[in-house]
């Protein structure tokens, strides 16, 4: 993948610098911002690989949870966008790959045909599959914040939990959103 | 799944994250190696020529240990970045790899070619081959665990520098003990037995370090 050079780069380490320092808001503006140039960066490299781009979401969202969870791997003293692309890239191929072993193999025309099909029912992580895999309580949890907008505060006074408790639930959740982005939802 | 409402479920789990970038493997592997030295010296006692005959083989093989768990350990890290390339890492096996063959035929030289199989064959690679790499169990355990706190993309070579790295701790405990003291010998055995450390890093890592 090419690596541009524009001005926001440098804004985009700026911004990921303060969210490491705990800053929110910077952090949802970076994560806003970058999800476009993940989204042509991964339909570039879809188009190169001659495959379609029934998956483009899924993947972005995969690159985008990467991004969240291994942030501390950014070096501050290193550009921002070689991390970011590196991320993009081992997501993208990771992704592919898994494609690839769930049979869209070129054997002839019907079988490809399926095999698109049974692609897009397989990889297509609908929040249903996606809370299915989730208990009941981190499903409430993950249904109130992504969908009411709600606070890790808000969210224990409407469950009677504390905000600590809602906040480790979250970061499970999201760890096992990993997996089950890497594992394909096969794994239920 | 919208991405902009997933982008809010990540956004509130910010505070998660842990303080500082680095893997601290350095600090880890210094303290496996000082509890792996003091554990197998306790159990297995040190050469009974250690401050005699044996002092100068001694220095020389921890410092040989030591020296390839530092090129490793540097590999290692750098590699925890994803953007890392192998290239840097690479350099440092090769430089030691190097050095090791200097050695090998400085020994070669100064002690002449008469009997050097014989030397090379020494009494014990039964032990030395079993024991380094039990003894770099431990270390490569560590050592994983906390590479899957980085993001490598070359979770192969990774696996197989924290064997390295391991192998490293191990030699520097083993040869404090080990009577061998031909170059020769060392180089060749000490060597097979990082590479099959290496190699069961290198097992380990491709499917540990996935992220």
């Amino acid at each position: 993948m090419q690596e541009r050079r524009f001005g926001y780069e440098e804004e985009w380490g700026r911004l990921m610098r303060l969210a490491l320092d705990g800053d929110a808001l910077a952090y949802r503006t970076l994560l806003g911002a970058i999800a476009p140039h993940l989204r042509n960066t991964v339909r570039r490299f879809l188009a190169r690989s001659g495959r379609g781009t029934a998956d483009l979401e899924d993947i972005v969202q995969e690159i985008l949870l990467a991004v969240h969870l291994k942030r501390a791997t950014w070096d501050r003293s290193l550009p921002f966008m070689p991390w970011l692309n590196a991320v993009a890239r081992y997501k993208t191929i990771d992704a592919l790959r898994r494609a690839g072993i769930r049979g869209e193999v070129e054997l002839d025309g019907l079988a490809d045909t399926l095999a698109a099909q049974e692609g897009q029912e397989d990889h297509t992580l609908d929040s249903k599959r996606i809370l299915q895999a989730l208990e009941a309580r981190q499903r409430d949890i993950v249904e109130q914040i992504m969908l009411m907008g709600r606070s890790a505060a808000e969210v224990g006074s409407a469950l009677g939990m504390s905000e600590g408790a809602v906040r480790v639930a979250l970061h499970r959740s999201l760890k096992k959103l990993a997996t089950i982005f890497r594992t394909g939802s096969h794994e239920n | 799944m919208k991405t902009e409402n997933f982008i809010r479920l990540l956004a509130e789990d910010l505070p998660s994250g842990p303080a500082r970038q680095g893997i601290a493997l350095t600090r880890w592997m210094s303290a496996t190696a000082l509890a792996t030295g003091a554990a197998f010296l306790l159990f297995a006692g040190a050469r009974a020529d250690l401050l005699g005959g044996g002092l100068l083989p001694s220095i020389m093989k921890v410092f040989m240990g030591a020296l390839l768990a530092w090129a490793a350990i540097g590999g290692a890290t750098s590699l925890a970045r994803p953007e890392a390339s192998v290239v840097q890492p690479l350099r440092r096996l090769v430089t030691f790899a190097a050095f090791l063959a200097f050695l090998f035929a400085t020994e070669l030289v100064f002690r002449g070619l008469d009997g050097w199989l014989v030397r090379m064959f020494g009494k014990s690679i039964v032990g030395c081959l079993t024991v380094i790499p039990l003894l770099a169990l431990l270390p490569l355990v560590v050592s994983l665990h906390a590479l899957r706190g980085g993001a490598t993309t070359s979770p192969t070579f990774a696996g197989g520098l924290a064997g390295l790295a391991s192998a490293g701790v191990a030699i520097i405990a083993y040869g404090v003990f080990c009577t061998e003291d031909s170059l020769v010998f060392v180089a060749t055995w000490y060597s097979l037995a990082a590479i099959m450390v290496a190699g069961l890093g290198a097992v380990l890592g491709r499917t540990l370090l996935r992220w």
